[in-house]
């Protein structure tokens, strides 16, 4: 899939845009996927997934695609980038509004999933954005740390880093939940 | 079983549950009309991209022609000033 997606955004390059059809085709599911479980809301992430699509399609069209990187991982960056854009913005508004905002579960999926997304949101609440990107890129999209290193443009020592602290917070809070039990 | 093992196997348990969320039907149409809005990129803005790099390189060829000159017309009056003070005249 690699060596087809660099040609079809060889092809974008050269003003063809329905080649950036296929590229849309091909990486939609994953993307998705990273996009929904960093946000945890279906309607957020379709959002922000088609403005990062918009996003690589300009950068694509002006030949800004320098080609260092796979296609793939160029991808998991501007969809990572924008996620995190959007969450900054949103506890932002969360800090002056004092309300968050209620999961919008109408994206596809069984019940059982979306239940599930619900569960893996309210866990990773207390990370910090890039804290949250790491434990969702290595942890749950199982990516290396220089993998996620070169997604996140940080150094692998940052990523392990993050990881730890996020690691502390979540022991921190699943112990705090243990011993609330009955 | 070590707190961090029993983290990922929590996370592998919520990986594997959410594995099958997909994005909504249609989604990539959608993609592609907000696409369709994106301006075509003309020559005119691929001249006035290069047409930057251009005047930035230019721009740091003068500044480095300036020094090169400043420093060679330094050496040029010490060599003047070297060759003055060692006039003999002859009586």
């Amino acid at each position: 899939m690699s060596a087809d997606l660099q040609l079809q955004a060889a092809r974008v390059a050269k003003g063809d845009r329905a080649a950036f059809r296929t590229i849309v085709e091909q990486t939609q599911v994953p993307l998705h996927r990273l996009a929904i479980r960093l946000l945890g809301n279906p309607a957020e992430a379709e959002d922000v997934l088609q403005e990062a699509y918009v996003k690589a399609f300009r950068a694509l069209s002006a030949d800004r695609f320098s080609g260092d990187s796979a296609v793939q991982t160029w991808l998991y960056r501007i969809v990572t980038n924008a996620a995190l854009d959007h969450m900054r913005r949103r506890r932002s508004k969360e800090k002056s509004s004092d309300a968050a905002p209620e999961p919008q579960m109408d994206g596809a999926g069984s019940a059982e999933a979306r239940m599930a997304l619900r569960e893996l949101d309210a866990w990773l609440q207390d990370l910090t954005p890039d804290q949250r990107a790491v434990v969702i890129l290595k942890a749950v999209e199982g990516m290396t740390t220089p993998e996620v290193a070169e997604v996140l443009a940080c150094s692998e020592g940052a990523v392990e880093q993050r990881l730890v602290r996020a690691r502390a917070t979540l022991r921190e809070k699943r112990d705090l939940t243990e011993s609330q039990k009955p | 079983m070590s707190h961090d093992d029993d983290l990922d196997l929590e996370l592998g348990r919520l990986r594997d549950a959410t594995a099958d969320l997909l994005p909504s039907a249609g989604f990539a149409d959608r993609v592609m009309a907000a696409v369709a809005e994106v301006p075509e990129v003309t020559l005119i803005d691929v001249v006035g991209r290069w047409g930057r790099w251009a005047v930035a390189a230019a721009a740091m060829a003068a500044a480095a022609a300036s020094f090169i000159a400043v420093d060679v017309e330094q050496d040029v009056n010490a060599e003047v000033i070297s060759t003055f003070d060692a006039v003999e005249v002859s009586p």
